[in-house]
Formats: C-alpha cells, structure tokens, sequence
C-alpha cells in the first residue's frame, strides 16, 4: 500500500484532501453552530452556476465558482437584512436561480462536457499541482481569517445581539462568515463536489459535538474526524475504484453512525 | 441634583411599517433602579435596544451618559451590561460558564489577541459575584434557568459597568428562584453603584425595589416614580396592566401573566 504513496497524483490528492478536510471542519463547526447549514447549502449550488459560466467561456471555473458563490452569498446576506421575505424563502429562490442559470450554461456549452460529473460529486484523483498550490493558499487565508478573528466570530454564532450591543460589529462578521463559507465550499469542490461540499461541512461537526462540549476542541476533533473521513475514503475509493467524493462522504457518516451509537449505548448504561 | 444617565427626548421608533413607540420623553438618573413595564410587542424590548445602541430611533434623541449610544467608544459602550431572557440563546452551544463571561471582554481585547490573565481574572470576579464560581468549568447548557441567568449577569458586569440593561430576565427562571434572582440584583446595585433598568412582566415583585416605572405600549407611556405610577389605576389599565395588583399588595399577585413569546 504504502509504495502508492510515490505517485504523484497520490501525494496531490493527499496533501488537498487533508487541508480541505481541516477547512471544512473549522469554517463547518460554526456553519453548524450558528445553523446556516440551509445558506451553505444555497452558496453551494451557487457555485454550480459559476463553474457552469467557467466551462461555457472557457475561464478558470475556481475564479467564476467563487465570484457566483459569493455574489449570491452578499445577494442573500443583504437582501435578509433589508427585506420582509423571510431567509429561509429568500435562499430557496436564490439557489435555485443560479442553479437553474448554471443548467442553461450547460445547455449553451455544445461540446458535451463530461467533467460536470466531477464538479458535482468530486474527483480527489483528478486534483492538479495548480489545484493543490490554490488549496493550501486559500486554506491558509481562510484559516488565518478565522484565528484573527476567532473571538468575534465565536460571540457572534453563540449571541448575535449580546455581541452587537457589547460592540462587536456583527454586520461585518456575518459577511466574513458568509465570505468564508463560500470560499471553503468552492475550494473543496475538486475533492467532495457541489452536491456533497455542504454535507462535509456538517457531518464530522455533528459527529465531534457528540464528543466534545469544549468550544477549542470541538475545531480540533472535527477537524481530525474530517481529515480521517478524507484519508480513509480516498483509500477506500482508490482500491475499490469509488467514486471518491462520495466515498468519503459515505465514511464520514459510518464514522457520525457509529459515534451515535456508541453515545447511545453509553446514555443507555 | 443628580446626573443623568439615560434621557429620552420626543423619541419615536419603529421597524419600518409604522411605530412601535411614539414621542416618548423621560430621563433616568444614576442610581435608579427603573422597571419598564407594558404588555406584550408593547415596545419594552423596543426602548431598552435604542439605549445599548442597537436601535436608531426614527425621531428625537437618546441620550446615554450624554452621549448618542450610537457613537460609543468600545470604552463608553463597555460601561453598559446587557442581559435578555436566557430563552433566547441556544444553551446547547458548545461553550464553558467561564467563557460566556469573558466574551463580555471580546471588543474591548481586540481582534487577532488572546484574552489575558487580568481578562480571566476579571471573568473568574464576575462570576464570584453572582455565585457562580465553583460553576466556571461547566458547561453553560448543563445549569438550571436561574444559573444560567446568572452568568449572563456574570458577563453583564464584567466590565464593572455603570448601567446594567436587563430584558425580562426571570423568563425561564422558576418561581422560586425568582425573588433570589432580585435579591442578587439588589445586591450587585447596592455594592457596585449601579443604575439598572429592567423590563419585566413581574410588576408585583418588583414593585417594592424599583423606585422608578416607565410603562410603555405604543403611543401611551407613564414615567414616575414607582408609587406614582402603580397608584394610579388608569395608568394601569391604559398600560395594559392587571388592576388588581394596585389594591390588593404588591408581591401576592402576578400581572399580565403567562410567558413572554416574540
Ligand atoms: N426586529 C423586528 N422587526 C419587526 N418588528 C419588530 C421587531 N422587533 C419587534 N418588532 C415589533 O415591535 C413591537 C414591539 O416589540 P417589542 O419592543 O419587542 O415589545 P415588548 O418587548 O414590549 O414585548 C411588536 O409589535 C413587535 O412585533
Ligand atoms: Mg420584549
């Protein structure tokens, strides 16, 4: 086992899985927390809109996923502050908007393109040098973002207005959350995909709230839960010949099943 | 004479489609314990929101400590404590007692800085202060109603505020650790010189602390002192209140009662 670790696309896919699996863990305990999973899932879809665009004009679908993402992300943001639609109705609409955008996109493009499939469900093997420099890049940023601003973010998914009136500007935390979301979804498209991106960002958070109620070690544990995920459902899907997102998908609910049970049996006792 | 802390001047304010408070003016001064008082989507939470500067009134002027609340300095803003129903805050975070209070030090320390030992030493005072320090390494979600509201008191005077703000803050505490939980109140005043100003549903049992009342509900408001106002039994029904409580006792009878839900 250990010599397929002298391929390079192996090392490629080892180093972008580990640092998306972190990122996701981090950016999803307070997707979790502060209960967007519903928006995350919106950015998501998002972004099939903007890698759609990306592959009709021919630009860098990492560049036009993360401005489609973002834009509908500010879009949803603003338009909850200003408006009467509840955000549950107001990301309902945006997500299917872009969504359906992305599919017209796809229509127009007259070579079919086979690669939709890995934009919507990932393909860890087929990650390049250029995706692995951009992963860790982008990781480094958003993970920087997060320390930098770990108190306030913190305060703002446990108490928004006990936050605001203690003099936390709770309006630019929740864009830079929003702004990390999108990012960390669109980054980790190449290794889990649109469709899956939003169920990484919850499954290994829901799994360490399970273990921990420490606020510190909840980052750490979900994020060691998450790169295990990644690790063992690359293994899995290279030795198998799976379909890798959804492999590591299906490993880190065996892992979120399996501590449900096990907590359960404890509670039993 | 004594200073002023809050001044409302003909203060109208809303959320867009009309007002919920209207032409509102009275002033509190320091050392006031003050009780607003009103029925439900009466505008309390409404009047206590414009004074922590979360709230722009739409006409007139608030003033806090003589300045608009809305052109704080972190250092002005942390003289003020803000405590809400505990209700309203998902308990099941995951966070320890400690530091739910030292997130009452967050923007004052910064973004990109740790708390310091004096920051956890100020949290491990806070909590000393409201009973709850052999708590500290709980889990916040793991306490009853009435522990939980004291820490959130805990993070309220963290920064040795000069005015404590308080939203209905016995809702989800048990009746009988209710009169313990004013009792703290009473204390922390007396000790720490500050002016409080609480909106509640419990007229009768705060009648005997709060020397001022201010009933709102929309376009109607009364300010005066507590006796004032409570004697005077069309005050109390344009306010919304229970009548019975003006002439039979103060702490026998539960106004306007059954729980809080907006
Ligand atoms: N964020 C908000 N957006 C729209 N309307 C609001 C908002 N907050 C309160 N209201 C409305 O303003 C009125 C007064 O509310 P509030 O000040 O909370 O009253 P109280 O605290 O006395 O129950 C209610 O009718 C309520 O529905
Ligand atoms: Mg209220």
């Amino acid at each position: 086992m250990i010599e397929i670790l002298h391929f390079g696309f192996v090392q490629r896919a080892l180093i972008a899985g580990v640092f998306v699996g972190v990122l996701l863990a981090v950016i999803g305990v307070y997707v979790v927390l502060k209960k967007m999973s519903f928006i995350g899932d919106g950015i998501a879809h998002s972004a099939f809109g903007g890698v759609a665009l990306g592959l009709l004009i021919g630009a860098n679908t990492t560049i036009s996923a993360v401005i489609f993402a973002w834009v509908t992300a500010m879009l949803i943001g603003i338009s909850k502050k200003n408006s009467r639609t509840s955000e549950d109705a107001l990301i309902g609409i945006f997500f299917a908007f872009t969504m359906a955008l992305g599919v017209i996109f796809i229509g127009f493009n007259k070579r079919y393109n086979a690669d939709i499939f890995g934009f919507l469900f990932g393909d860890i093997l087929a990650v390049s040098a250029a995706d692995v420099v951009t992963i860790v890049c982008v990781s480094a940023l958003v993970l920087f973002a997060v320390w930098f601003f770990y108190k306030d973010l913190t305060y703002f998914a446990f108490d928004e207005e006990g936050a605001r009136v203690s003099g936390i500007n709770t309006d630019f935390i929740y864009f830079l959350l929003l702004t990390l979301v999108s990012v960390t979804i669109v980054i980790s498209i190449k290794i889990v995909g649109i469709i899956l991106a939003v169920a990484f960002l919850i499954i290994p958070v829901s799994t360490a709230l399970m273990l921990t109620l420490d606020f510190k070690k909840l980052i750490f544990v979900s994020a060691v839960i998450s790169v295990i995920s990644t690790i063992t459902g690359f293994i899995f899907s290279y030795a198998f010949n799976l379909a890798s997102g959804a492999t590591i998908v299906v490993t880190a609910t065996a892992l979120f099943g399996g501590v449900s049970l096990f907590s359960y049996l404890k509670k039993g006792r | 004479m004594s200073e002023e802390i809050i001044t409302f001047k003909n203060v109208s304010a809303g959320y867009g489609a009309g007002d919920v408070v209207e032409n509102i003016s009275f002033s509190v001064e320091k050392g006031d314990y003050v009780g607003v008082i009103g029925p439900n989507g009466g505008g309390k939470s409404t009047v206590l929101k414009m004074i922590a500067g979360v709230h722009k009134p739409r006409l007139g002027e608030v003033r806090v400590m003589g300045i608009d609340p809305e052109k704080f300095t972190q250092k002005e803003r942390s003289l003020i404590g803000y405590v809400r129903q505990e209700t309203f805050i998902d308990t099941s975070f995951p966070v320890k007692v400690k530091d739910v209070v030292l997130m009452g030090r967050y923007a004052l320390i910064g973004p990109g800085r740790r708390p310091s030992d004096q920051d956890e030493q100020m949290a491990m005072d806070a909590l000393k202060r409201t009973g709850m320090e052999n708590f500290s390494g709980s889990h916040i979600g793991a306490l009853s109603g009435g522990q939980k509201q004291r820490v959130f008191i805990a993070r309220g005077i963290v920064n040795n505020p000069e005015l404590l703000i308080l939203d209905e803050p016995t809702t989800g505490v048990d009746a009988k650790n209710q009169h313990a939980f004013y009792e703290l109140l009473l204390e922390l005043k007396r000790n720490y010189h500050l002016t409080i100003i609480m909106a509640t549903h419990d007229v009768s049992m705060v009648s005997d602390q709060v020397n001022k009342v201010t009933c709102v509900n929309h376009g109607v408001h009364m300010h005066g002192e507590t006796e004032e106002v409570l004697k005077d039994e069309k005050t109390c029904e344009v306010c919304g209140l229970d009548t019975e409580v003006i002439f039979h006792g103060k702490r026998k009878t539960r106004v306007d009662g059954g729980p809080h839900n907006d």
